[in-house]
């Protein structure tokens, strides 16, 4: 999401201090090469790292091998990967592409080589030996190139006989590119206001106009339902303590006010709370850096922590769920960090206790329902938002594969937000997708992520699905829901 | 013809199985060590066994992956794993040739079964070697080792057939069984040093992925003032 970031004004000329310094005399001359046409790369980077880039990714390769955790698992890769391919049987962009280079071992393996190339005994003597250079500019840039066409949904760690969990080394991959500034625009942008602006969030949304939009849409509950619901704000000792998306606030008006109608309907309107202090869910460094995603995460856990709130509870967003569950344990003091909830879990508790009445008449299109990466590839949320559509939705089908098969929305690992990369992303890694959208006859494609919704709009856009609508899983609940 | 056969049987064989232990014992000894300073270091130390190994035990016995869309080759993959471990373990000529060098012993298999998954096992290889010549995506992925390790897993048992059955046997006798005695040699050696080291690596790599999620608090600042720098914006 964050794809409308609003850049505040102040922001541009500081990011552009240290870019003057990169390109030299040569960039003076017209016509002007942009960073990313001088790599070679579809996405928009700020900046060239000035000196030489070989070195540099051998040298932050090796301070992250040095203080990480990823040594291990990369060498064991390494070792152990049998280029069988049965990856590639499963990676929705190789099945659309067929081209090698989207297979996901072949990616793997361009950071794999450098790391047996440059980091093992055995790599080290044969280039000694041989004279041959591994490691160059170009294979820099395709690297950087091939780690952003794949959406990180992680569907080929199924078929890896060997264990190999190709999702991980992009991630690394794109951890080490950040760190010598080869990253798309887009995420380095929203990141830098969420961490280092004055909103403190992606979308930089200020405080006074969240406040807005909470009592707009309270009116507009009020105009569409008859009834009050207000949001409940800087609550102290609530139990939840609610981060979406915070694009959400700008673009998804009818998740947010199902969201605040379902907990008035349960009777349960004092069990939760949004924090002025933050309240933003998304956390790009699960996508390209962790020093990016420790430090988003604490602001996380200090505002829980601010409002005496027990358990931080994450709103319709894939990778704000698994980027709250991977890093508060592990950046927040393992078995006592906070408990984390994502809101379909509330509500399918909510039903099952019998607080929510459901009516089965409002919703009578086809409804189906697509699986973000993050919280379903796991098998962590799965069959609870099926039980809640099926409650209450008359046609409900499933998307086959469904589940922790499903395909990835197309713009995963944050690619949703890279704008100038929308053919491919909606045309490539988006297309599977689309015939399986088409293929359901439904209506409603429920998506419960911030970024899903958009990439499936997008999707539906750019393949003629006209009649298909995309929404979140609390949309039909408020539409459905006997206030 | 018989010097060589006699150096290859003897010193030869000693030498192959001291580097495959001490290669194979390096190898778990440092990759173990890796794994409990990734353990240490882990900002969240709770890691699913159970899951893990469950994970683990379905690839062993990969029923789950004989429903996915490669089935031909998993189904080779899978007879041709089964034939590698059984055969060279229990051929009862193995197996007496062990209990007379170290006294070790253990029931032998029946020498029709032995005969027919070794023909199992040529044929797998035979039909991975097809498959991966055939496939489009693992023909560009495949290295110089991933051909000849097809090639060399598959002497052994070609030329331990031939010596078991002279009467099939075009090629003199001696010269079949120093080419079994070799082949076997040459594999036990590359096993630390190829892909074939998942061979004892394979049941560390699903908590190696495990581990590698979990990250350490405080790395990625240490990482920039590695790299100098500190302080700098986002």
């Amino acid at each position: 999401m964050a794809e409308q970031v609003l850049v505040v004004k102040g922001e541009e000329p500081k990011s552009k201090v240290p870019a003057s310094g990169a390109p030299s005399a040569k960039a003076k001359t017209v016509p002007k090469v942009l960073p990313h046409q001088a790599l070679g790369i579809s996405y928009y980077v700020e900046r060239l790292y000035p000196g030489d880039r070989v070195r540099r990714f051998l040298e932050i390769f090796a301070a992250v091998l040095q203080h990480t955790n990823y040594g291990q698992v990369v060498d064991t890769y390494a070792r152990t990967g049998a280029k069988c391919a049965q990856c590639a049987c499963t990676c929705q962009i190789y099945l659309h592409t067929r081209d090698p280079r989207d297979v996901p071992c072949y990616r793997s393996n361009l950071l794999l080589e450098v790391y047996r190339r440059h980091f093992t005994l055995r790599g080290v003597l044969q280039s000694k030996l041989t004279g041959t250079v591994h490691l160059t500019e170009e294979r820099i840039s395709e690297l950087a190139e091939s780690v952003y066409h794949c959406t990180g949904c992680r569907r080929c760690t199924f078929e890896c006989p060997m264990g190999i969990d190709h999702g991980l080394l992009t991630h690394l991959s794109r951890y080490i590119l950040s760190e010598m500034d080869i990253v798309p625009k887009a995420l380095v942008v929203a990141t830098r206001e969420q961490l280092e602006g004055k909103t403190g969030n992606t979308s930089a949304i200020p405080v006074p106009a969240l406040l807005d939009t909470l009592e707009f849409l309270s009116e507009d509950i009020k105009d569409e339902r008859g009834v009050d619901i207000p949001f409940p704000i800087d609550q102290e000792g609530r139990e939840f303590v609610f981060f979406p998306a915070v694009s959400d606030y700008l673009l998804e008006a009818d998740t947010l006010k199902g969201i605040a109608a379902t907990f008035h309907a349960a009777g349960e309107s004092d069990r939760w709370t949004i924090g002025t202090g933050y309240y933003d869910g998304i956390n790009y460094g699960l996508f390209y850096s962790d020093w990016c995603a420790e430090r988003i995460i604490q602001k996380e856990i200090a505002e829980t922590r601010r409002l005496k709130g027990k358990t931080i509870l994450i709103g319709e967003c894939g990778h704000a769920s698994r980027s709250a569950r991977l890093f508060v344990p592990t950046f927040g003091g393992g078995k006592n960090a906070l408990p984390i909830l994502n809101i379909m879990e509330y509500t399918l508790d909510a039903l099952r206790r019998g607080k929510l009445k459901l009516d089965p008449n409002i919703i009578t299109d086809r409804v189906t329902y697509h699986d973000p990466c993050n919280i379903a590839r796991t098998g962590w949320i799965v069959e609870q938002p099926r039980e809640i559509l099926r409650s209450f939705c008359k046609d409900y089908v499933d998307m086959e594969p469904k589940g922790t098969q499903n395909f990835c929305c197309g713009g995963g690992g944050g690619t949703v937000s890279v704008d100038e990369i929308r053919p491919y992303r909606t045309k490539v890694t988006g297309k599977l997708k689309a015939d399986q959208i088409r293929a359901t006859g439904a209506h409603y494609v429920v998506a419960p992520c911030a970024n899903c919704k958009k990439q499936l709009r997008e999707v539906c856009e750019d393949h003629g699905l006209t009649g298909v609508e995309v929404v979140g899983l609390h949309d039909l609940i408020y539409k459905a829901l006997v206030l | 013809m018989e010097s060589v056969l006699a150096f290859a049987r003897g010193p030869l064989l000693v030498f192959a199985f001291v580097l495959f232990f001490l290669g194979v014992l390096r190898q778990l000894g440092l990759t173990g060590a890796e794994l409990v300073r990734a353990y240490c270091l882990a900002g969240d130390r709770a890691v699913p066994v159970g899951q893990l190994v469950r994970n683990s035990l379905e690839w062993i016995i990969p029923v789950r992956a004989l429903q996915g869309s490669r089935i031909p080759y998993t189904a080779a993959s899978m007879l041709f794993h089964v034939g590698a471990l059984l055969v060279p373990i229990f051929l009862s000529g193995h197996v007496q040739l062990i209990q007379k060098g170290l006294g070790l012993g253990w029931p032998a298999m029946p020498a029709g079964l032995a005969d027919t998954l070794t023909l199992v096992t040529l044929a797998a290889l035979t039909v991975l070697f097809l498959l991966r010549l055939a496939d489009r995506s693992s023909r560009a992925l495949s290295r110089f080792q991933d051909w000849l390790l097809l090639v060399l897993c598959g002497l052994p048992f070609l030329s331990g057939y031939l010596v078991a059955h002279p009467s099939a046997n075009p090629l003199p006798f001696s010269l079949t069984y120093l080419i079994h005695l070799l082949s076997a040699e040459l594999l036990l050696i590359l096993i630390p040093f190829s892909k074939l080291a998942h061979i004892t690596l394979f049941p560390l790599t699903r908590l190696s992925w495990e581990l590698g999620w979990h990250f350490v608090p405080g790395a990625g600042e240490r990482v920039r003032t590695a790299l100098g720098k500190e302080g700098e914006p986002v």
